[in-house]
């Protein structure tokens, strides 16, 4: 019964059912929404950057595709108001007897349901700090973080890092939909996706602007041109993970421009786009064009497993310094064999193709691959262990990197484990630490720990 | 309502602070292996941008990486026999003139030697980022204000079209 409840709140008559006006159980009062968000948008406005909420252990609640929750029908940041709904009473930590049937409220809303906005407008503020701490920091690529006893000192080591600020909103006349998210960049950091120019300097960002089309009977189609996520593989906040930095596909600073169509069916999820390159790198010969895309079925309630390709070329790449055709065929899946676990997991195969370096000489043809397992406990609502295994393997000539994320591949074995514990505490808020367990390719096993705040609005 | 009152002010107690960078140690460290007392060099005697991220593109960077220089867990120590050994091989000397090592004593800018790749030297395309619209330091960009301004009009119709 429940089940069938949820698949059935799938639809657009569901988006409209969690549109509450007025909520039973609402307990905060129009004042206190409004402090609340008047603080929590202080917060939003002092910290940077961004990465955004994606949740593929929603599955285990019979969740397999992800435009019922969020803007994007690959999953990822702005959400619905459905999707609102399902943070409020699925994905939180409830203090009292709860069964994830009530009617979500208000608080689950934009600004904690102190404004109500139209059903043609979504709105949403992130925001996330980061307190980081390296065992052996001097490996930061950019030059390495030093021993310090003051945290908020350039270049310390415990290091407290603003993660996130970034506003994304969607309008949908009709068909028609205008979805686009602007945020802070610090310097050194999510250039990649900088609108303003300069180096070395804080910066507007915007990750995601496109205009898109909704086709269909059940607008099952969605028509996108724009800059938008790389639809490859697991959508995972995680974007150094090797199956999201090797695959440049992280939801960081890894989108591109493009043309893509997503089709979310019943059983089949998918979306392919046409890469034209990220406009706002230059010059021109840096930008990767070609094409990527996934599908993925359901062959279960709560078990789907997916394939993903990727390739582009680009004229002279980031990491390897000549031209580069990259490509990148992947397989993934999530299954919930009982409801407090998910597992989750991706492998991708990687290949570099540069050409003769020299006349007479063969082309390059290098391989690689980038793997990820992971297992979502969720013992009490709202509380989740994760912890997770991933392995990065290239054997090019130079290290391989992506666009911003800080990430870097050394030639080699990179082995890594995860221990991630997240908590959403209280509406629009969660707390995650990750031990990160890392012996890198060449180099010297080190540990990484890392806290995050986050709010959402 | 107390617990959320007092997670918010905490969250705006860890979330209100300055941002801070991964500032760049190695220019310094060169120095100090060098023994010289230059001004301290940008990102960009090894990298394409200024706030240093990314893989070394510069000939110098590039040539440091050929030496064995490598980010791992081992203090300066690759970066130090690195630039040992462009002293020793002299690296990118060329008809008796100075390398890569001598250019850095003399507190110059071993990228700007002709000793690259075939032709002679010179930095790979340097890479930067920002909307092409955009000049240095400005805050608008080109499509993503021209979509801005679409949002804008259609918001302010939809407002004002609202019942009261």
């Amino acid at each position: 019964m429940i089940r069938s409840q949820r698949r059935a709140a799938a639809s657009r008559a569901a988006d409209d059912r969690f549109r509450v006006k007025q909520g039973r159980g609402d307990v905060l009062s129009v004042v206190t929404r409004f402090a609340l968000s008047v603080a929590a948008a202080v917060c939003l406005f002092l910290s940077f950057e961004a990465s955004a909420q994606a949740f593929p252990w929603m599955i285990k609640h019979d969740y397999k595709v992800c435009n019922v929750c969020h803007a994007d029908p690959s999953g990822a940041g702005l959400l619905t108001q459905y999707g609102r709904g399902m943070e409020e009473t699925l994905v939180r930590s409830y203090y009292k007897k709860h069964t994830g049937d009530e009617d979500p409220g208000k608080t689950g809303n934009f600004m904690f349901g102190a404004f109500d906005l139209p059903e043609w407008l979504l709105l949403q503020a992130d925001g996330r700090s980061l307190m980081y701490f390296d065992s052996a920091a001097e490996n930061v690529p950019a030059g390495g973080l030093k021993p310090s006893r003051n945290p908020f000192e350039t270049g310390s080591n415990p290091h407290f890092y603003l993660m996130q600020a970034n506003a994304a909103a969607q309008i949908t006349v009709s068909r028609f939909r205008a979805s686009g998210d602007l945020g802070l960049g610090v310097p050194g950091d999510s250039e990649a996706a900088s609108i303003t120019r300069g180096q070395n300097n804080y910066r507007l960002t915007s990750r995601q602007h496109w205009l898109g089309l909704d086709l269909g009977s059940d607008n099952q189609f969605l028509l996108r041109a724009g800059r938008m996520q790389v639809p490859f593989g697991l959508r995972i906040i995680e974007h150094t993970s090797p199956v999201r930095a090797l695959t440049r596909t992280n939801i960081n600073t890894d989108q591109q421009y493009g043309l893509a169509l997503a089709y979310t069916g019943e059983k089949l999820r998918g979306e392919i786009m046409a890469i034209a390159g990220n406009f706002q790198v230059r010059p021109d010969d840096y930008r990767e064009r070609g094409g990527a895309g996934y599908a993925e079925y359901a062959v279960g309630e709560t078990a789907a497993v997916g394939l993903s390709a990727l390739i582009t070329h680009a004229d002279l790449d980031l990491s390897l310094q000549s031209a580069l055709w990259r490509h990148a065929y992947g397989l993934f899946g999530r299954w919930s064999p009982v409801k407090p676990l998910v597992l989750m997991a991706e492998s991708d195969l990687l290949a570099f193709s540069q050409p003769p370096p020299g006349v007479g000489q063969a082309a390059i043809n290098t391989f690689g691959n980038a793997s990820m397992l992971a297992v979502d406990l969720e013992p009490i609502q709202g509380v989740h262990f994760t912890p997770s295994a991933h392995l990065a393997y290239v054997n090019t000539r130079l290290s391989v990197s992506d666009y911003g994320s800080g990430s870097t591949f050394a030639p080699g074995l990179t082995a890594s484990g995860w221990a991630s514990l997240t908590w959403f505490f209280l509406p629009h808020m969660d707390f995650r630490i990750d031990g990160i367990f890392e012996s890198p390719a060449g180099g010297k096993f080190h540990t990484l720990l890392l806290g995050q705040l986050h709010i959402l609005l | 309502m107390k617990p959320l009152a007092f997670t918010t002010a905490l969250a705006a107690a860890l979330l209100a602070s300055g941002a801070a960078l991964a500032s760049p140690d190695y220019p310094s460290s060169i120095n100090g292996h060098l023994g010289t007392s230059c001004p301290a060099m940008a990102c960009t005697l090894c990298h394409a941008t200024a706030g240093g991220s990314g893989v070394p593109v510069t000939e110098f960077g590039k040539a440091m990486v050929a030496a064995g220089l490598h980010v791992n867990n081992d203090g300066d120590a690759s970066l130090n026999a690195a630039l040992d050994t462009l002293a020793k091989d002299n690296t990118c000397a060329v008809d008796g003139g100075p390398g890569f090592i001598d250019t850095l004593k003399a507190c110059g800018d071993p990228n700007t030697l002709a000793c690259g790749t075939a032709g002679g030297g010179g930095n790979a395309a340097a890479l930067d980022y920002g909307c092409s619209a955009a000049r240095a330091q400005d805050a608008s960009g080109g499509l993503v204000t021209l979509l801005a301004a679409a949002l804008g009009v259609v918001v302010t119709k939809k407002l004002r079209k609202r019942p009261a």
